[in-house]
């Protein structure tokens, strides 16, 4: 009898999202074996009479705490945790997964008078027509290479689609200088600046969305850092 | 001990501080570390990171020279970073103490022993920053059992790195400004001390931080008291100037304390996207860091 593999969650969440809530406290070999499937969107099971691969091309993300206490760096209250605790809490994340998220933002508590106030932020609806704008942009962009967005490019299509003008490169040359950012940021540097540029419906990528883009990997620097 | 046993016979006063501590923090140690081991005042604390760091850094190579009271044996410096500076204050003629055996590791137990001797040796110890609940508010409180006086500085009323200080005064501390409130209380029973002040240029702020001028403003605000009006707290930061203006409306916000970008969209209503953009700009020119928290501005000096 072949053993039938069962799906494991990230196959689970094949073209959807895989949420992963409080990431440090998930095993270090559970985050570690990420890695793969996330860079070759298939991820490999292999048994003693049997070896699956199933796809897993999905959207990952996950949220955690600055510290143990979840204070470290907060305006409103103090952090409770010694520097080697947080330094360990933060270590939980290797680089090379962190490496592999696109997209890092640091969020404030919010305040218990915002939670019921009603200042008009933009709404869900107004969103999503902004973000199916760029998604036909891509859609229509990759027709002929069988993939659906900025996210799945390969080396040869990004240097194909995420042309920089020379003052743009000259900006993310000194950009890595500066900041110390990883060989592995580079491409999803780039990626990233597309998608923001297709947000703005422009042909190519401006400094503006560059900027913004190498602002996103903000994390690295300032924690990882440390 | 190791290094230079005189220094004990000398008048000595010991700044404490948290190990987190903050931008002013560091210019305030500065400040009285450079100015009290210039009239000969030897300074003693802990080794430790934060204030304890910058109290050596800026008093091992004056007149008054500096000395280290370690809660590990010499073999087990903590922290690690620190080792240059503890073999620098040995080269330079301070000195180190510990009551370990050398091979010793640091506890958190032996931290607080530790403080003990930090209070001990001196005259008074002066309260820079102290959090809420800190080792630094322990040291005070020794000094106190010990008879020693206690200087604390006085801080804006919700600056969390001055909760303790301002604490302590209000407990019976003595609030100091300069160093010659310190040497107005302690003359009273040395009377040495006070003839050494005309030594130090009062109002050389030049001596540890580079001109600028928010310091000339700040300068002429300490002497002429009539004119002296509430100050924003970015005014007395030595913050750089730009050499670009086009990002000012951005670098204005940012402090020694740390700003989120959320804050800064909502203060100029500018978009995410131009705010990161003037952020990565300033970042790349070296006029602020990011820190946790947000972005703070990388002072002069």
């Amino acid at each position: 009898m072949v053993g039938f593999l069962n799906l494991g969650e990230i196959s689970l969440a094949h073209y959807g999202v895989l949420f992963l809530d409080e990431l440090p406290e998930f095993n270090k070999s559970t985050l570690e074996v990420l890695r793969g499937p996330l860079e070759d969107r298939v991820v490999t099971i292999s048994r003693l009479n049997s070896s699956i691969t199933y796809p897993c091309n999905c959207m990952f993300i996950a949220s955690m705490n600055p510290c143990p206490c979840g204070y470290y760096g907060s305006n409103e209250k103090e952090c409770s945790c010694r520097d080697d605790q947080i330094k360990k809490y933060i270590n939980r994340i290797s680089g090379p997964l962190l490496d592999r998220i696109d997209i890092h933002i640091e969020v404030e508590g919010v305040k218990f008078e915002k939670l019921g106030n009603d200042i008009p932020s933009e709404s869900s609806c107004d969103i999503r027509k902004r973000v199916n704008n760029a998604r036909n942009i891509q859609l229509k962009r990759y027709k002929e290479y069988n993939i659906f967005s900025n996210s799945e490019l390969t080396p040869k299509l990004i240097n194909r689609y995420c042309k920089l003008k020379s003052k743009e490169k000259k900006v993310l040359e000194s950009a890595f200088d500066r900041l110390g950012l990883s060989a592995r940021a580079y491409s999803r540097i780039l990626k990233v600046a597309r998608t923001i540029a297709d947000l703005d419906s422009s042909e190519n990528i401006e400094i503006s969305h560059l900027s913004e883009a190498i602002q996103y990997r903000s994390l690295d620097r300032k924690y990882w850092s440390r | 001990m190791q290094g230079n046993l005189e220094l004990l016979k000398k008048n000595i006063i010991s700044i404490v501080g948290s190990r987190s501590c903050s931008e002013n923090g560091k210019n305030l140690t500065r400040k009285f570390a450079y100015e009290l081991s210039q009239c000969g005042i030897t300074i003693a604390s802990g080794l430790a990171k934060g204030i304890d760091t910058v109290a050596h850094l800026y008093s091992y190579k004056e007149k008054g020279k500096t000395i280290a009271v370690l809660p590990n044996g010499f073999n087990h410096i903590f922290p690690k970073e620190n080792i240059g500076l503890y073999e620098k204050i040995l080269d330079n003629g301070g000195l180190v103490i510990s009551e370990y055996p050398p091979d010793i590791k640091a506890k958190s137990k032996y931290f607080l022993e530790r403080n003990r001797i930090v209070s001990g040796l001196s005259l008074g110890i002066l309260v820079v920053e102290a959090a809420y609940r800190s080792g630094t508010s322990v040291t005070a409180k020794l000094a106190k059992i010990q008879g020693r006086k206690v200087f604390a500085l006085p801080h804006e009323i919700w600056d969390l790195h001055g909760v303790g200080t301002n604490r302590l005064i209000r407990t019976g501390a003595i609030l100091v400004t300069c160093v010659e409130d310190i040497f107005a209380i302690l003359d009273s029973e040395h009377n040495d001390l006070y003839s050494m002040l005309p030594t130090i240029d009062r109002y050389n702020i030049n001596a540890y931080i580079n001109t600028s001028p928010d310091d000339k403003f700040l300068d002429n605000h300490v002497r002429n008291f009539d004119s002296l009006k509430p100050l924003k707290a970015y005014n007395l930061l030595n913050k750089k100037t730009l050499k670009n203006n086009e990002y000012q409306f951005v670098y204005d916000l940012i402090s020694d304390i740390p700003i989120s970008i959320n804050e800064i969209c909502k203060k100029t209503n500018k978009s995410i996207s131009d705010i990161s953009n003037a952020l990565f700009f300033l970042e790349l020119e070296g006029y602020i860091k990011k820190v946790a928290g947000g972005y703070v501005c990388i002072l002069n000096n």
